[in-house]
């Protein structure tokens, strides 16, 4: 594939702030179709990114594709295929929001009918006189999302767009970008909580400490790992070394041990008992897209030492 | 061309500009009260006071004007010889005049000179207060960050916003004065002064509504570099305080010159600002100084006030291009 065949393409993208890396060599592949979940905790690049991209912050370098268009030299070239929500929605406050909508579709030329056609396919029209400070969250997320739709664009990008709604706001949220990617846009949504984004998307890349970490399909990423096994035992260090020996992968997890990318915990209790070690429990972990993030993305929180493997997690 | 219009809408919804320029335009009704109050003839009653007044300095004059002129005359010789020059006592000009006793009005044509360098204050402080919210609450609310996705180049975004906040500027400084000499009119005519529109005064409304303009301008500049009102506000005052007032003001030698004050009084009265300065010479007797009288012409205060302008728009356009928003 060209990178035109995808809808957004960085190649080791790197920004620091103050001499610390917020991106730090990002390669980023978001296909022309489907929802992308873009996942990564708290502080891992996902905003600083996506503000990249949109040309509101200048990368240090790298570069960066959006529809094969090299952007930010090219941006204006793409901005009108290219709706986004970044962060939070934001509005002019005292402007009604039809007025806030009605700026925005004079600066890309798009006609007065387009402002009553969002603020219909958004549920706004009722309330679209009242000035924007007035508006609840779910509302100015509304908004927000009737303003990306102004342009038509071809690729949605959505920074945390559930952030603070109710449990009936994010299914309409989720609801709303599946229709979208269904329609044939392609949806880039952040998201630091994995179950929100495991529902909608197709596909996911996940970044820590501003690098990838992995990518693909969901099955892929979860299917890469599955069969983790986990064990209880007496002795949790000294059998971590017999496994470990074997060429297990294993990570401490409390008292328990994990055996990642091992299908059969049989083979786990026969190298332990081979060394007289016996186990006292034993399960499968789920391998869902949660246990898979937390396991990646383990030692890439905010304030925690420098990681090295960039895939797989800690090698014990 | 769009951007500019687009612009235009946004300032005209801006609900507290239009407030700003409304109580600006409503101000210089305030003028027509001082102008009246300047333009008062004298009462009848302080006619005759006067007339009484000046009858008695007559008289005295007549008894002991000729020693006056005596004793002035002496004091003029003595001092000379001391000081080994010729000194000017102004003895010749003793004598009581008529119009010292019987007080009249200016002139408008002047009156409205001088209120308008204290008024230019008030067109100068909504201006920029104009030129700053318009261009700060945006960075604010963070609209301008969704602004950005709409229309990413930032150079046309930046020229459209400045372009509106000029003519925004320009048609407020019209109108604000173009108000205030009605104001002022209105002031001397109800007082029962004359009024005398010249073309000076068509003049002074045309660069008023230049300086309001260049005002608005590099209060807009500021707010893109500074992102909020009140320190966009607060530099702006900061500099008239401790720039103006204090460094160029009372420390720099001949810096009175350079003070935005100074340019802009010259700029809207379309008079010369004085300003006196120690000029101090090395003589065989010891350090002699001296005030010196110096002006700023009308000509320098349209230069220095368009120069600062012109690099406080520069410094924002720099900042805006490059810096994440
Ligand atoms: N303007 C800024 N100045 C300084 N540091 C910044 C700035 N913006 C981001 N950072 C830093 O860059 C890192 C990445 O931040 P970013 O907002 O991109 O993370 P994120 O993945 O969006 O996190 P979250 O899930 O909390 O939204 C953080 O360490 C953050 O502190
Ligand atoms: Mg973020």
């Amino acid at each position: 594939m060209t990178d035109g065949d995808w809808a957004i393409v960085t190649k080791d993208l790197r920004k620091s702030y103050r001499g610390r890396a917020a991106v730090d060599g990002l390669d980023l592949r978001v296909p022309a179709h489907g929802v992308h979940g873009f996942l990564g905790p708290n502080g891992s690049g996902k905003t600083t990114t996506i503000r990249m991209l949109l040309g509101l912050v200048r990368a240090d370098s790298g570069r960066m594709r959006i529809f094969g268009t090299s952007v930010p030299r090219a941006l204006p070239e793409v901005i009108n295929r290219v709706g986004a929500i970044v962060e939070s929605p934001k509005f002019f406050p005292t402007f009604t929001a039809r007025r806030n909508l009605d700026l925005l579709a004079r600066a890309i030329g798009a006609p007065r009918t387009a402002v009553e056609d969002v603020l219909d396919r958004t549920g706004l029209r009722d309330r679209a006189n009242e000035p924007y400070r007035g508006y609840s969250l779910g509302m100015k997320q509304r908004l927000a999302i009737a303003a990306t739709l102004l342009k038509s664009p071809d690729l949605l990008i959505f920074d945390e767009p559930t952030n603070g709604l109710d449990p009936a706001g994010i299914h309409e949220i989720r609801g709303t970008m599946r229709r979208l990617a269904d329609e044939g846009h392609a949806v880039l949504v952040s998201s630091h909580i994995l179950a929100e984004v495991e529902q909608v998307a197709d596909t996911v890349s996940i970044i820590g400490r501003g690098r990838l970490l992995a990518s693909g399909s969901v099955a892929e990423v979860v299917g890469d790992r599955s069969g983790a096994v986990r064990v209880g035992i007496a002795d949790p260090d000294g059998a971590a070394q017999v496994l470990g020996t074997a060429g297990l992968v294993v990570r401490r997890d409390g008292e328990a041990l994990v055996v990642e990318g091992e299908r059969d915990p049989a083979r786990v209790t026969y190298l332990l008992a081979q060394q007289g070690r016996y186990v006292n429990s034993l399960s499968q972990v789920g391998a869902g897209l949660e246990s898979v993030f937390l396991e990646l993305t383990s030692g890439h929180e905010l304030g925690a030492p420098p990681h090295v493997a960039p895939e797989g997690g800690e090698r014990s | 061309m769009r951007l500019l219009g687009v612009e235009l809408t946004r300032l005209r919804s801006r609900l507290a500009i239009v407030l700003l320029l409304s109580i600006g335009l409503a101000s210089t009704a305030l003028f027509a009260w001082a102008a009246f109050g300047s333009a008062q003839p004298m009462t009848d009653a302080q006619l005759a006071e006067a007339e009484t007044q000046w009858e008695l300095a007559r008289q005295d004059w007549e008894e002991t004007g000729d020693e006056q002129v005596a004793s002035c005359e002496e004091a003029e010789a003595a001092e000379s010889e001391a000081a080994g020059e010729e000194l000017d006592f102004g003895c010749d000009e003793l004598a009581p005049q008529r119009e010292w006793f019987f007080w009249q009005p200016p002139p408008f044509d002047e009156f409205v000179g001088a209120a308008l360098s204290s008024g230019q204050m008030i067109l100068c402080l909504v201006a920029l207060m104009v030129g700053v919210t318009f261009v700060a609450a945006e960075f604010a609310s963070g609209s301008i960050g969704t602004w950005l996705t709409f229309e990413p180049r930032r150079i046309p975004v930046f020229v459209s916003k400045i372009g509106a906040t000029a003519l925004a500027g320009l048609l407020f400084g019209l109108v604000w004065t173009a108000l205030f000499m009605a104001a002022n009119a209105a002031g001397y005519a109800l007082a029962g002064s004359e009024v005398t529109i010249a073309a000076t005064q068509v003049h002074t409304v045309a660069r008023a509504a230049v300086l309001a303009m260049a005002v608005a301008v590099a209060g807009a500049g500021l707010a893109f570099v500074v992102r909020h009102t009140a320190a966009a506000l607060g530099i702006a005052i900061g500099y008239l305080i401790g720039v103006d007032m204090i460094l160029l003001g009372a420390v720099v030698p001949g810096g009175q010159r350079w003070t935005l004050v100074n340019n802009i009084t010259a700029w809207i009265t379309g008079r010369p600002v004085s300003y006196y300065e120690d000029s101090c010479t090395v003589e065989a007797g010891g350090t002699v100084c001296d005030w010196v009288e110096r002006t700023v012409s009308m000509s320098q205060g349209g230069v220095v006030t368009l120069a600062m302008v012109l690099v406080v728009t520069v410094v924002a356009l720099l900042t805006f291009r490059h810096r994440d928003v």
